[in-house]
């Protein structure tokens, strides 16, 4: 019986191992290549635009090199820009999300709102819909308030995310209505129920829904394209998926800088993140 | 909680690392920008305008001149007086003119009376000896005061005097302005640059004395001479003026060549040659979050017409638009640029 729980044990950690190689490996090969010459670069992916062409699996760079990191962070500031932007769009976006959808969360959970039950089917049907479903309607509403062409084209329809209102609702939802019944009886208004008892109350949801909604807009490629007419005021991540074969060590790079915020993110919020999901009943 | 404090130094950490290396590439890079020197594009005609200074003299004036002696009796204008056709501007008395007039006299007589009591070829003969002398005296009466009366042929006004009774005079005595247009400039230049000028076309003149301006407009071409030895053209034109001006006074000549006027123009230092056609660099400037970001557009253009420092071009460019004059570093399309001034 033991042998048997062990070779169970075995192969659970076997299978783990195999899915941590399969998803950690395009990370570690995107720092490894980060750290390779041009030459050597050109060297093993020539064939990468070839038709038929076929390119080496090549992990360990053969001579070290920071020539990729020095053309990104010193050279041009141009790399650097756009992932400022991505930072700036992705803060705004996220801010504004996460306040938008405490508010609508809390009085979808706690008030006895006209047809709230059809609201919340709204946002869920919203929140099925892919997100290129809705692009040629915003684009057109944008068109017609003048917002095309600027910043505010990303962030107010980020803003307004049904996600956010669903799990702020569904965590908001399990809070007790005696918690804020007992606050309100101290005498504590609206705006200090929300930010002295709800808000910390739902930590977790709250940094779960900045994990999610920071990695969703930092990643974003189609709303720059399709609201943003100049290529210079486009983020990262955009940046990133026009690289081409003529300079894949920068293309490296920048996704090494691309992916450091993130997994800082979830560094520090590793905790909260399983914390939140669970609380909110979308395990 | 240690775990925490960790990655919050680190994303800190990175955070400035970005700060640093943004604000360290930022300034690397636009020390090595080119350097631009701009201009915009203008409307205007690719001919220079030429100035000569010219001498001043006077047209439609009435000179009363002495071709041989004469003695002055009386003058009966002063400067300033109004004269009618047929007034009697002074009275003379030349003996040489007497004279010569009738000896002319006489050889006309002699003419009529040989015409009278001849016949045949001699006849002919002695009639074209009379036509000769008939025209002779008239020649004479025309030169000559009749009577010693010198009148005026224009009406006028008196510009100048220069004798009085009882004096003996030879040259021009009275001049009479019968006109506005009274003025006239001459200027030397060389034959190249006389171009496509020619009798009527416009100059502009400017004339002035020590003290003030005195006429500044257009003066019409009454004269181009032929060009001398040494390739000098003697220009001529004739301009009215409101004020008094005198042979002493100061004056200049624009000559401006007729050309086309184009829409746009561009510096010549500007045009690149791109393969067998040509080209400019447009600077634009796009407002970003970091500041100003300023590139530059190769934009293919159809030279016109050339001189020597401005191209007529045919783009479409808008007057604001700033175009490369000058660079520090070989541009491309696209490049990252320094405006400076």
């Amino acid at each position: 019986m033991k042998k048997k729980r062990r070779f169970a044990l075995y192969g659970k950690h076997g299978m783990l191992l195999i899915f941590s190689v399969v998803i950690l490996l395009p990370l570690v090969y995107t720092v490894c290549n980060s750290f390779m010459a041009t030459s050597e670069i050109n060297h093993y992916y020539a064939g990468i635009n070839a038709q038929g062409g076929t390119t080496a699996f090549h992990l360990i760079p053969d001579q070290f090199s920071l020539d990729s990191y020095y053309q990104v962070f010193i050279s041009r500031p141009d790399y650097l820009m756009k992932f400022w932007v991505s930072l700036f769009l992705t803060s705004a976006i996220v801010v504004g999300q996460l306040v938008i959808s405490v508010l609508a969360g809390y009085a979808l959970a706690k008030f006895a709102i006209p047809f709230r039950n059809f609201f919340m089917f709204a946002i869920i049907a919203l929140m099925m819909m892919p997100y290129q479903v809705t692009l040629v309607s915003n684009y057109i509403v944008l068109e017609k308030i003048g917002l095309l062409n600027t910043y505010w084209a990303l962030v107010l329809p980020g803003i307004f995310s049904p996600f956010g209102v669903f799990l702020m609702r569904q965590i908001l939802s399990t809070m007790p209505d005696s918690i804020l019944e007992a606050a309100k009886l101290d005498g504590a208004n609206q705006i200090q129920l929300i930010l002295k008892i709800v808000v910390p109350s739902c930590k977790s949801g709250i940094v779960s829904l900045v994990i999610l909604s920071f990695v969703d807009y930092w990643n974003m490629v189609e709303q720059p394209l399709i609201y943003l007419d100049d290529p210079s005021s486009y983020p990262l991540s955009v940046f990133l998926a026009h690289f081409n074969s003529s300079n894949l060590g920068l293309s490296f790079t920048c996704g090494v800088l691309a992916m450091i915020p993130v997994l800082l993110l979830f560094w520090l919020f590793e905790n909260d993140l399983t914390k939140g999901i669970a609380f909110s009943s979308l395990k | 909680m240690k775990k925490r404090k960790i990655v919050i130094r680190l994303t800190v950490g990175f955070l400035i690392l970005m700060v640093v290396c943004t604000m360290l590439s930022r300034t690397v890079y636009r020390l090595m920008l080119p350097d631009v020197r701009v201009e915009t594009p203008t409307s205007r005609s690719l001919t220079d305008p030429m100035t000569y200074s010219a001498e001043i003299g006077y047209v439609n004036t009435e000179d009363i001149t002495a071709q041989a002696e004469w003695e002055v009796l009386s003058v009966n204008v002063q400067v300033g007086s109004e004269v009618k056709a047929g007034q009697q501007l002074m009275t003379i008395r030349s003996d040489e003119a007497d004279v010569e007039r009738k000896q002319l006299v006489l050889n006309q007589k002699m003419a009529q009376t040989r015409v009278n009591s001849t016949a045949g070829m001699e006849r002919e003969q002695a009639q074209i000896d009379l036509e000769k002398a008939d025209l002779a005296l008239q020649k004479h009466d025309e030169i000559y005061p009749k009577d010693g009366i010198v009148v005026a042929k224009n009406d006028g006004i008196v510009s100048e005097v220069n004798c009085k009774p009882n004096q003996t005079v030879t040259g021009t005595q009275i001049r009479i302005k019968t006109a506005a247009t009274s003025y006239c400039v001459t200027w030397e230049l060389p034959m190249q640059n006389v171009g496509g000028f020619e009798v009527e076309d416009e100059v502009e003149c400017v004339v002035a004395n020590s003290e003030e301006l005195l006429f500044q407009g257009s003066a019409s071409i009454s004269d181009v001479s032929v060009p001398d030895e040494m390739g000098m053209v003697t220009m001529t034109a004739a301009f009215a003026a409101q004020r008094d001006i005198y042979l002493s006074d100061a004056a200049t000549v624009t000559m401006t060549p007729p050309s086309t006027t184009y829409e746009t123009v561009v510096p010549r230092s500007s045009l690149q040659k791109v393969g067998d056609s040509d080209a400019i660099y447009v600077v634009n400037t796009q407002p970003s979050m970091f500041g100003d970001h300023t590139t530059v557009k190769l934009t293919a253009v159809t030279v016109l017409e050339q001189n020597n420092r401005y191209a007529a071009v045919q783009v479409k460019l808008e007057r604001t638009d700033r175009i490369v004059v000058n660079t520090s570093k070989p541009l491309f399309d696209g490049a990252d640029v320094k405006i400076v001034e």
